[in-house]
């Protein structure tokens, strides 16, 4: 790694205090390491540009919609330890999971539990998975949290520009570039709860090639009183190329294990047991910049999970075999082009092509792999139409092999009518066609001591439409820098409709064999579109740094959700989101190095499921404690961070009790 | 050849010597004209070896790194000419360090760099809210290195170092430690942490970190860094015609000093790209200037 410069050399290059001229004259007469001399030239010569417009981040007022960024000290002082907890600092996502293994982060959770209505893209890779329940949760949870370099939250209907799923937003994370970790760093964790997470990492290259690969594991007991142990490990691996002058070249791999604990004690249907879930993928991404402010974007990625999750019920009395087990594939293809067409207007445009296919005879009833396939097209105009104005109206078209073709349009205006103040305004539409599960989902159950034939339990006849989401927002965004505060404020009414629910095939009936009368039939469910919902809310962020060191960070969400055409007044009460969510952070450095965070997180009442399973107003507290050094030649960080500080926590619902118990745990991280 | 105590008895000759001929040199040479015509001075121009049979001149003035070293040569090889003084203009300090051969008795210089105590004003005007100010010392700026601790200490300010000796290995960790922790990236002249192919990548993974790059060359601004504190050839030239003054005068020439004029260059895209609040570059030098002027 280190080369062993010449030791007469390395004398020179080290003795600041012989008169200067001497001491170099001596090394360059060795010639060994040749310097090149610093001249007036280096003072003045021309040096082409590096940072063009297609390099720059869009600033925060000329964005089409609201934008949540969170960067990578952010993250560290916050004491997450996964992305899910992250997502804590962005107004209107609500964090929380089912069991301790399965954290999720949602926008109007709990109607989206799993987070499809979220579009999260890992490095321009979707992580949205097709099969199941279609969510986004498990592939957040294997983003380790040390190699994120930002994350960029996009609040409201992105469709226009992302396709399906960013129904509610779209979560782009960004990882570190492999340039940026060259070197070696060491990170371990302990703490109640049975926390134990390690994280790896090397890094080595020059600017034509970098690479990265990484190993993290974590691991702990969730929740309390339920089975939710998580055990995940995972490897990757990122190199970043300069294929040629303008070319960069991203490619990515990686391998993830996780041993996640399901099941709730005493529970016959839902024994405790643990499900095994891997993934893999491949990626690649290129970019290429042209002159002129032009640039040429391609990517290509290859996921697969397996999930294997299969127990035996005894809820009937007799044992019952049942599972979610499946191999599931996701393949995508895009390029995208971007480029100034005029002064004052810009213009993006690309397509695409992806395929969703998974294996599981017991999700589809067949031992075929299914697949549904989806080409698309979308683009953008961005234009300063008058001085102060600025326009983007965006189209995304696709054609969905099972239900056809749909179109998510955007309109937005931006007016800025002083420097620092933005008022945005627009509407747009979003479809989410439905999931591999929600279309062609067949499960079936074998009970052999009771009926000679498998009960079907969910069986799809194909009726699912795209869901629609329409959209009208009014957002402000707003800087006093001499201050160093800003403020973005949205306020939003967005109609959901078609959502995507159960009911019982009715004109279905099973008769069992004991039923000799035909008197009591049993019904299997399908999934078809229900009814919609409609929200109005008000959310706000608020960014502060009253004094050099100090950091504040404030945000809300207002929010009221109702269900006008629910069949029964009961269906139009549950699964409410809380009405009111606050996170307060305060971010402060102190003297010798230390620094110090407290988070707040408050949530008004709500219910996951069923209105007797209401939650009540809930506030957390985390605080974090931690102090750099050096450890010889090595930075260090240590870390001591308490989550739910103000006391154990009660998550879910309250029929079955959930607990996240009051945690403390220290991180020591190195890097050399 | 000094004279002590008394004017010049017939208006003394200046050699001036370019390192090159046309774009910057040429540019500077008209200026020094234009400054200097008021002065009883006469202007020769260097021809290569010098003729032996001309009278020698009072002065040489060398503008760049080669003409000094090609001066200073002539001064060792010819026994005469190391009876002249030499003014070394529109060179880095650092560059005359690597000087092979001393300078006649009475010879100066005017460098490029800008004083230590000048950069850190800057930051505060600019960009007060950084207190962390990241640095990356090569061979060359190393040097500069005990001047930096000093100053930024007696600011209050923390300055994070990388030290980069090779740069072929050490330059990616080295920058990656620096901008781990430092909310500035200020680039001191060193063309192996800064020639054209690193700065480039400096200046994107800077970027890609959020972090601003304050730099010593106008044209690095227009590449992308944030800031520059520069110093124009009009003020070196300003400066040069001052020290000839003196010299005119009979006072001989001034101690070697680092620039006294300077300018700020802004790049507004990039700067409200990283959410930041600049002033304009005219605001900045006024406020820098208001700053030295208490002083």
């Amino acid at each position: 790694m280190r080369r062993r410069l010449h030791p007469f050399l390395h004398a020179c290059l080290s003795l600041p205090k012989l008169r200067p001229w001497l001491g170099v004259l001596a090394c360059t007469a060795l010639g060994a390491h040749a310097e090149v001399a610093l001249t007036e030239g280096d003072f003045f010569e021309p040096v082409p540009v590096v940072l063009t417009v297609t390099r720059l981040a869009q600033p925060l007022s000329d964005t089409p919609g609201a934008v949540t960024v969170i960067d990578r000290e952010t993250i560290r002082r916050s004491g997450a330890r996964n992305l899910a907890e992250v997502l804590r600092l962005v107004p209107g996502y609500l964090v929380s999971g089912y069991n301790g293994a399965n954290p999720v982060a949602a926008y109007h959770a709990p109607i989206d539990d799993f987070g499809t209505r979220n579009l999260v893209l890992v490095d321009g890779r979707s992580l949205y998975s097709s099969t199941y329940l279609g969510g986004t949760n498990r592939g957040m949870a294997s983003v380790a949290v040390e190699e994120v370099e930002r994350i960029e939250v996009l609040r409201g209907s992105n469709s226009a520009a992302y396709g399906a799923n960013a129904l509610f937003g779209v979560i782009n994370i960004i990882t570190r570039h492999a340039l940026d970790t060259v070197g070696r760093s060491v990170s371990v964790t302990r703490g109640q709860a049975g926390i134990a997470d390690a994280h790896v990492r090397l890094g080595w290259g020059d600017a034509t090639a970098a690479q990265r690969l990484s190993l993290s594991h974590r691991s702990d007991t969730g929740y309390a009183f339920v089975n939710d142990d998580t055990r995940q490990t995972s490897l990757k691996w990122r190199g970043d190329f300069q294929w040629s002058s303008g070319v960069d070249v991203t490619l990515q791999a990686g391998v993830t294990d996780s041993r996640l604990g399901e099941g709730e004690p005493g529970q016959p249907g839902n024994p405790m047991r643990t499900v095994a879930f891997r993934n893999r993928f491949l990626s690649a991404q290129g970019i290429h910049r042209l002159t002129g402010d032009e640039q040429f974007k391609w990517s290509a990625s290859w996921d697969e999970d397996r999930n294997r999750d299969t127990f035996v019920s005894w809820e009937l009395g007799v044992p019952v075999v049942v599972g979610s087990s499946f191999d599931d594939r996701r393949l995508n293809l895009e390029f995208q082009h971007q480029m100034p067409l005029t002064d004052t207007l810009r213009w993006v445009w690309g397509a695409g092509w992806k395929e969703d296919s998974a294996v599981s005879p017991q999700l589809f009833n067949t031992s075929q792999r299914v697949r549904n396939r989806e080409t698309r097209a979308f683009a953008n105009a961005e234009w300063r139409f008058a001085e102060r104005w600025l326009l983007n109206a965006g189209l995304f078209v696709g054609d969905d092999e099972s239900t056809g073709t749909y179109a998510a349009p955007r309109l937005m205006f931006n007016y800025q009518w002083l420097p620092d103040h933005t008022l945005r305004f627009g509407v747009s539409q979003a479809k989410r066609p439905p999931t591999l599960t929600e279309q062609r989902g067949d499960v079936r159950v074998s009970i052999p001591l009771l009926l000679p034939y498998p009960l079907p339990l969910l069986q799809s006849r194909q009726l699912v439409r795209p869901e629609r989401l329409s959209s009208h927002e009014v957002s402000y965004y707003g800087r006093w820098p001499a201050s160093q505060l800003s403020l973005d404020v949205r306020a939003y009414e967005e109609r959901l409709s078609g959502q995507v629910g159960s009911q019982r095939q009715l004109d279905r009936p099973i008769y069992f064999p004991w039923d000799v009368t035909k008197s009591d039939p049993y019904y299997a469910e399908e999934l078809i579109n229900g009814t919609g919902l409609q929200v109005r809310g008000i959310e706000y962020q608020l960014a502060w740094e009253p004094h050099p060191g100090t950091k504040l960070l404030l945000n809300q969400s207002f929010s009221r959700l109702t269900r006008p055409s629910a069949p029964t007044p009961e269906k139009a009460v549950e699964r409410l989101p809380p009405s009111q969510l606050t996170t307060i952070a305060w971010l402060q450095q102190l003297p010798q190095q230390w620094d110090f965070t407290l988070l707040y997180y408050g949530r008004s009442s709500m219910t996951w499921r069923t209105p007797d399973a209401r939650l009540p107003n809930a506030h957390r507290v985390d605080a974090r404690l931690a102090r750099a050094f050096r450890l010889g030649d090595a930075r260090a960080d240590a870390a001591l961070t308490v989550q739910a500080l103000n006391g154990d926590q009660v998550e879910f619902t309250t029929k079955a009790p959930s607990v996240f118990t009051r945690r403390a745990f220290a991180t020591l991280s190195m890097e050399f | 050849m000094a004279v002590l105590g008394g004017a010049w008895a017939r208006q003394p000759t200046v050699e001036l010597w370019s390192s090159d001929s046309g774009g910057l040199y040429a540019e500077m040479a008209a200026l020094l004209q234009r400054d200097t015509a008021d002065l009883p001075l006469d202007w020769a121009d260097a021809e290569d070896g010098g003729s032996e049979s001309s009278p020698l001149p009072a002065l040489v003035v060398t503008l760049g790194a080669k003409a000094l070293r090609e001066a200073a040569l002539r001064a060792h090889q010819k026994p005469a000419w190391g009876q002249v003084p030499v003014l070394a203009a529109l060179l880095p300090q650092s560059a005359q360090r690597s000087m092979p051969h001393p300078l006649p008795r009475g010879s100066s210089a005017i460098w490029l760099d800008q004083p230590v105590e000048r950069w850190m004003e800057l930051l505060r005007q600019a960009l007060p809210q950084r207190r962390r100010i990241g640095v990356l010392l090569g061979a060359e700026s190393l040097a500069v290195e005990p001047v930096l601790v000093r100053a930024a200490a007696a600011r209050g300010l923390e300055l994070v170092r990388g030290v980069v000796r090779s740069p072929a290995d050490e330059l990616y960790p080295a920058l990656r430690t620096v901008l781990q922790r430092a909310d500035v990236l200020l680039a001191l002249p060193d063309p192996q942490l800064f020639g054209a192919d690193a700065l480039q990548n400096i200046l994107i993974a800077s970027y890609r970190q959020r972090v601003p790059m304050v730099s010593y060359s106008a044209a690095h601004v227009r590449a992308g860094a944030t800031l520059a504190l520069h110093t124009p050839i009009e003020q070196v030239s300003l400066q040069v015609a001052s020290a000839l003054r003196a010299f005119a005068s009979g006072r001989g020439l001034p101690a070697p000093q680092a620039a006294q004029g300077f300018a700020v260059a802004v790049n507004t895209q990039v700067a409200r790209s990283l959410g930041l609040d600049m002033r304009s570059a005219s605001e900045l030098e006024a406020a820098v200037r208001r700053q030295e002027g208490r002083t």
